[in-house]
């Protein structure tokens, strides 16, 4: 399993790391069969000539792969999931996830996280511990208390950072797909790869016994559990609750962004496996 | 009238503390909800308002309400009271018809039976009796409260004596009046009537007895007049005398006037001055001097509607509580 790189000439397969590591010969597995889209610099001219078909050469340097984690790390992360969870809980899940998938193909992950006032940036690194170090610190920094979270900020920030090709996996949450949302999003795919992991807010209406008052983390608005049995304001919020998915969901789709939406730590790893499929078949 | 006024500021201070502690309580409680993010998602739609209105308007009805609640508790609490004076019914007298049935005294007798029938129409709580004697005494009709009953008797006797008797219902009426040696025996006559009140010792019903006589007294009495008075007197009961043949100072009307008088009754000579309907009259103002005992004046609470009004006011705030599930 990893995450699939669109371009050619960075194809990263598993078997080919595996044979860098054993040490083998470099002559027959790392040329490849030309396909359209390829670099034609690339083309290994001797080996094509050798050959029947065309065939291109893979430069090992160009193999390793930096996968960015854009995460949101302002009060919203620090609010309560769909299904109760705190949602940097699973939003620390979902970057460990991706992370060690990453790590484990040979790939260097790098952290971008941050909210309306801080930029919490990590070199990139390969190792587990890096990773590690990573997610720990993504965990200290989602508090009730610290700033809001801006995540159009936060993608600014990343286009202008990360000059490299990478390929970037933001974590946010139910945001509504406004305007700048969308040139950031477009400004980073045009560069990398970008896949998109929502991590899923609490449901305003949940029909659960927790008769506990809603505090919004980002104004402190309370909403009264009188509001949650309301029906019209119910079918109100449902719509505009699918709405508001729909038109992030369309959005993404509509700048070739991958797209999944993780709701609670079970269904996390299917949801995420799901997205590298969906990654992985995407046109671009 | 409230009995404890000051109630009211000690609960007016307490409700001023429960509101203050209310609204200082949601405040603390504030960091202990669920912290959601993007409340946008339902603060922005058309129908969250109308929810928040509807919200607010509850709270603040139950807030009214209990407010409301808490004032009438207070008013409750305080004891609002009024004044209760009662007229016992032991108050109310036995009256007995002491009538001599002589034939001189036939038409005084029936003009008092007349009165007596129109007076029996409006009383409440009374009891008449009458006793008709002449050698002997008889009774016509015990003490009663049953006014049909008096005045049936009453009109019946009044008849009698004045000869208008239909035939179906004729009687003697003076059938046992002359048993005794002689005629007119005012003090067995008298005597017999002090005795016809029902449970002398234990009543305390102011007692009176209208007795019309001459007394001419013609015989052995077993009772003088005055022994008889005494007897009233030991007994409590007061002698109203009506006598029609009074001419002035002679013994037998003196005796009469002494005897009654002992006994904080009246003497009324019966003249042109007098009536009977006035000499009525004037008996029953004297009696209304002993029977218009002080009333019992009480203190007592009067609530009024007010626990209902804050039943309703309590289960008001509870429904309104209820459906704003605070």
């Amino acid at each position: 399993m990893s995450i699939h790189a669109h371009r050619r000439t960075l194809e990263l397969l598993d078997g080919e790391y595996a044979s860098i590591h054993h040490g083998r010969s470099h002559d027959f597995d790392d040329l490849r069969e030309y396909q359209p889209g390829d670099d034609v610099k690339d083309i290994d001219w001797k080996a094509t000539a050798r050959s029947h078909v065309p065939l291109i050469k893979r430069y090992i340097a160009s193999r390793q792969h930096t996968l960015l984690l854009v995460v949101d790390a302002g009060r919203n992360m620090a609010a309560v999931s769909e299904s109760g969870e705190r949602k940097a809980e699973l939003a620390i899940l979902v970057a460990g996830v991706l992370g060690y998938l990453a790590s484990r193909h040979g790939d260097r992950v790098a952290l971008l996280a941050g909210d309306e006032e801080r930029v919490l940036a990590v070199q990139e690194g390969g190792s587990e511990a890096h990773l590690e170090r990573m997610l720990r610190q993504i965990d200290e920094a989602v508090s009730l208390d610290g700033p809001r979270s801006d995540l159009e900020r936060v993608l600014a920030l990343a286009v202008r950072r990360m000059r490299r090709r990478a390929l970037v996996v933001v974590i946010a949450d139910d945001v509504a797909y406004t305007h700048d949302l969308d040139v950031h999003l477009g400004r980073l795919q045009a560069r990398h790869e970008v896949l998109w992991v929502s991590i899923g807010d609490a449901d305003l209406m949940a029909r659960g016994r927790d008769r506990r008052e809603l505090v919004g983390v980002d104004s402190g608005q309370g909403l009264p559990a009188f509001l949650r049995r309301d029906r019209r304001l119910r079918r109100a919020f449902d719509e505009a609750a699918a709405e508001r998915r729909a038109r992030l969901e369309e959005g993404l789709r509509s700048l070739g962004i991958a797209a999944a939406r993780v709701s609670d730590e079970r269904g996390a790893i299917a949801a995420l496996f799901r997205l590298l499929e969906r990654h992985r078949r995407a046109r671009r | 009238m409230l009995l404890w006024p000051w109630v009211l500021p000690v609960l007016a201070v307490v409700a001023v503390a429960l509101v203050v502690v209310g609204l200082l309580l949601p405040r603390r409680r504030r960091d202990r909800g669920v912290a959601v993010a993007h409340v946008d998602r339902m603060t922005a739609l058309g129908a969250f308002r109308g929810a928040l209105v509807r919200y607010r308007l509850l709270v603040g009805g139950a807030l009214a309400l209990a407010l409301g609640g808490a004032l009438v508790a207070g008013v409750l609490a305080s004891r609002p009271a009024g004044v209760h004076a009662s007229q016992q019914d032991d108050y109310k007298r036995d009256i007995v018809l002491c009538l001599d049935v002589s034939g001189s005294m036939v038409d005084v007798d029936a003009d008092i039976l007349a009165v007596y029938q129109d007076i029996a129409r409006e009383l409440d709580g009374e009891r008449i009796g009458m006793r008709i004697f002449d050698a002997s005494s008889v009774m016509a009709f015990p003490l009663t409260s049953d006014y049909d009953y008096i005045a049936a008797q009453l009109g019946r006797y009044e008849r009698a004596l004045t000869g208008q008797l239909s035939p179906e219902e004729q009687f003697n009426y003076l059938a046992g009046t002359a048993n005794g040696l002689g005629a007119s025996l005012v003090g067995d006559g008298l005597a017999s009537c002090v005795l016809d009140f029902a449970d002398l010792e234990a009543s305390e019903r102011p007692r009176s007895i209208i007795l019309a006589t001459d007394n001419i007294v013609n015989g052995q009495q077993i009772f003088s007049l005055p022994q008889a008075g005494q007897l009233a007197i030991e007994h409590d009961v007061r002698v109203y005398a009506i006598n029609p043949f009074d001419f002035g100072a002679d013994q037998a009307a003196n005796e009469l006037r002494e005897t009654v008088e002992g006994t904080g009754g009246a003497y009324f000579p019966l003249d042109f001055a007098q009536t009977v309907p006035g000499i009525v009259d004037r008996v029953n103002a004297i009696e209304a001097g002993y029977i218009e005992t002080p009333p019992l004046v009480q203190v007592v609470d009067r609530p009024g509607i007010l626990p209902l009004v804050v039943l309703l006011l309590v289960g008001g705030v509870c429904i309104a509580v209820w459906r704003a599930r605070l």
